[in-house]
């Protein structure tokens, strides 16, 4: 029974993690059409900046709304500077953001060496409830989790901004016709996607090491992520998150890690050999 | 106005997207980012019971040539000299040998056509982390063998390439160390696919090829010598000490899913059932692996006294700190890792690595005399907070002397003449006394450090003269 309650806490951590990861990604890919594969960078310098904050003698917990800030900064940066001129490529955008995210990893490197570095756990130890023992800041880490994504849900369904949003989904060139700014909308969009890797990455980087590397290993799961649950539709996010963790959790259980990774990307395979294409104009 | 992308566009362009991402993830999922030293090799020779393999009967062959002076040894060639095949443990570090005989009389300086050496090493990528000491210590290699007069009177000079983590930029990299800078010897501390990949060329140009980094065991060339820990060094003399030191005798065996734990869990069974314990759990995670929730409760649950990880980088760290929350760390159960190093102990921390077990061919904290020297040279020379020399960048060190006294003693840098010089070759360098065996590996002291409160790390016991259990027989 404990066992179980366990695997449970383990899968909503891991789908926690992975529907972090892969919520600025969905956002990009869903409402821009661009596939940034520098994503995992952006959740790179996240992690960065958790560590910057704690050899400053900053609280890990100031650390996650810094990340948010700073990673906008970046994105919109880039977005101005690079995204904006080839937005409607897919194609040059592939190969931009992995140009980027070369680029990214080798400033890390400069600036901060390829030393593994680490961000201390701010609340070492676990915590008793449900009969279990379980690691206090994986429930801080979800909780936190529940409301980043809540909150980007509720921005992109009852603000303006989130009307303007689907609007220029639903069909960019009338809605530019009708007056609406997509070049305003697109920026904000990168640049809220890059706030919530940022965050991401301040939250994960007390559970493993902070390096110029770090991002590759991010990348694929947020595809994956993205790939099973749907491309624009923010909600979809949370639902792969949830189907690959619940088949990563599940697999590991019963047998192994290494067929848990293939069983979740046999899983995107059957996934897009189904899929119904989405309707036009929906985001959440 | 530009045409709106319509449903039908979109989705295709969806597919396009997929596409690449799925193959991004099979290529992730491939483990082609073998991180640090080890990957992919080839099949495993040596039977689990073949050990012993070496016949140790010549035992007391010339006394070997003293480091710093790889001057001269006219026909006093040594004869394949196998150290004692049983290592017998002692507390005390291998004792400093002393090298006065070679100060005593200043060596000329070389001069003329240098000797070139190349050195094939990870200075990017995953094991990008384990280059900097190995640049450092080419310097080192150049002067510390002019110093003692160089290679049959000629200077020596070193080339370095770097193979980015990746086997086909290695093979460039092998390329280039041949072709362009036409290097006589190359000494690698990279992966094994790495290895694999350029070996060939190596072989085609006849170019003598030492690979100093630990990896699995099992290679074996004509033109190669391995000279880096394999685990039945790092395992045959540790694993019943560490028994014996914490009491424990149920293991728990987690590693990277690829060659080198693999092989080393092999090994590890061997040596853990021959010592009376027993194997309750053994569990692969692939490389990048960033949540070991699942996996740390399958541990808790197995009841192991002690854990043997391999894992590599960032999934060693990632393992550690999210052990502890889960009540599975070190202070709960006692580890004896193989490859954790200085860099991501560091990152874990003192508060997660205190009291751990580290098994390696060597540490910048060997006490002997030689090595002490060489430490305070080295932080001398490249400052401080310079990269921490060793294991990898050590036996990159030892590797070059060992060339250069073998070419010395052969009198030429012809690769079958050093080769045949090299088997037997015998010295003590900063690492302890090492010995090249007849499989063409190297016999060498085997530390055990232990990780204190303040994070440094305590070596608790060592091995002489640790014969590796290979059979190799190029000809």
């Amino acid at each position: 029974m404990d066992a179980l309650t366990l695997e449970l806490l383990n899968g909503v951590s891991l789908f926690a993690i992975l529907a972090i990861v892969a919520l600025g990604l969905g956002i990009v890919f869903g409402l821009m059409g661009v596939i940034n594969l520098a994503h995992g960078e952006f959740v790179m310098l996240g992690a960065y900046v958790a560590y910057v904050a704690h050899t400053n003698g900053l609280s890990h917990w100031l650390s996650l709304p810094l990340a948010a800030v700073v990673l906008f900064v970046v994105g919109v940066v880039i977005e101005v500077g690079l995204i904006r001129r080839i937005h409607r490529r897919p194609e040059l955008t592939i190969l931009a953001t992995f140009g980027l995210s070369v680029c990214l990893r080798q400033i890390a490197e400069l600036v901060f060496s390829k030393d593994f570095q680490s961000v201390p756990n701010p609340v070492p130890g676990a915590t008793r409830a449900f009969g279990v023992l379980f690691p206090t800041y994986r429930y801080l880490l979800i909780v936190i989790v529940a409301g980043v994504v809540a909150a980007t849900l509720l921005a992109f369904t009852r603000s303006r901004f989130g009307l303007v949003v689907r609007a220029i989904v639903a069909d960019r060139d009338l809605a530019e016709s009708a007056g609406i700014r997509t070049g305003v909308t697109n920026l904000c969009a990168f640049g809220v996607g890059a706030a919530t890797a940022g965050i991401a990455g301040a939250l994960v980087a007390p559970l493993g090491a902070v390096e110029p590397q770090a991002g590759l290993a991010y990348l694929p799961g947020a595809f994956l992520v993205v790939i099973v649950g749907g491309y624009n539709r923010l909600w979809g996010v949370a639902a792969g998150a949830f189907v690959v963790a619940a088949v990563q959790t599940g697999v590991i259980h019963f047998y192994d890690a290494v067929w848990a990774q293939i069983a979740s990307l046999a899983l995107a395979v059957l996934v897009l050999q189904f899929r119904r294409p989405t309707p036009a104009g929906a985001v959440v | 106005m530009r045409t709106v992308p319509d449903s039908r566009s979109r989705s295709r362009l969806w597919l396009a997207a997929s596409l690449v991402a799925l193959l991004a993830l099979v290529a992730a999922a491939c483990g082609d980012s073998d991180d640090d030293t080890e990957a992919p090799a080839p099949a495993a020779p040596a039977a689990a019971d073949a050990d012993a393999a070496e016949p140790s009967d010549s035992t007391d062959a010339p006394e070997p040539e003293t480091t710093e002076a790889p001057a001269e040894p006219e026909g006093a060639e040594p004869e394949t000299t196998e150290a004692p095949a049983e290592p017998e443990p002692t507390e005390a570090p291998a004792e400093p040998e002393p090298t006065d005989t070679a100060e005593a009389q200043e060596p000329a300086a070389p001069s003329g056509e240098p000797v070139r050496i190349g050195i094939l090493f990870s200075n990017s990528g995953p094991a990008g982390v384990f280059g900097p000491p190995t640049a450092n210590i080419s310097e080192l290699i150049e002067e510390d063998i002019n110093a003692a007069g160089g290679i049959n009177g000629r200077p020596v000079e070193t080339f370095l390439a770097d193979d980015a983590t990746d086997p086909a930029v290695g093979r460039q990299a092998m390329e280039q160390l041949i072709d362009s800078d036409n290097v006589h010897v190359v000494l690698g501390t990279h992966s094994s696919a790495t290895r694999q990949a350029a070996k060939p060329l190596a072989e085609d140009a006849d170019v003598l090829y030492i690979y100093a980094a630990l990896y699995e065991g099992g290679e074996c060339s004509s033109v190669m010598f391995n000279t880096g820990e394999v685990p039945s060094q790092q395992l045959a003399p540790v694993i019943p000490w560490m028994m014996e030191e914490t009491g424990g005798r149920s293991w728990f065996l987690l590693g990277n899913d690829y060659v080198w734990p693999r092989r080393s869990f092999e090994w590890a069974r061997q040596y853990i059932e021959a010592a009376g314990g027993e194997v309750v759990g053994e569990e692969y995670v692939p490389l990048g692996t960033q949540d070991f929730s699942s996996v740390a409760q399958i541990i808790a649950g197995s009841g192991a006294d002690l854990i043997f990880p391999a894992l590599v980088g960032g999934d060693a760290i990632a393992f550690e700190t999210q052990a502890v929350d889960f009540g599975i760390g070190q202070d709960a159960i006692p580890r004896l890792a193989n490859i954790y190093e200085e860099n991501v102990l560091g990152a874990m921390g003192p508060a997660v690595t205190a009291g751990m077990r580290v098994t390696l061919g060597y540490f910048k904290e060997v006490d002997s005399a030689l090595n002490n020297d060489f430490v305070a040279r080295y932080f001398e020379r490249f400052g401080a907070d310079a990269a921490p020399h060793m294991t990898f960048s050590s036996h990159i060190y030892d590797a070059a002397l060992l060339y250069a006294a073998a070419a010395n003693a052969a009198g030429t840098t012809d690769t079958a003449a050093v080769a045949a010089a090299m088997e037997g070759l015998s010295m003590t360098t900063p690492t302890g006394e090492i010995t090249i065996t007849g499989s063409r590996h190297l016999a060498q002291p085997i530390y055990v450090a232990e990780i204190q409160q303040d994070g440094s790390q305590l070596i608790v016991q060592s091995f002489p003269s640790v014969e590796p259990d290979e059979t190799c027989d190029p000809a």
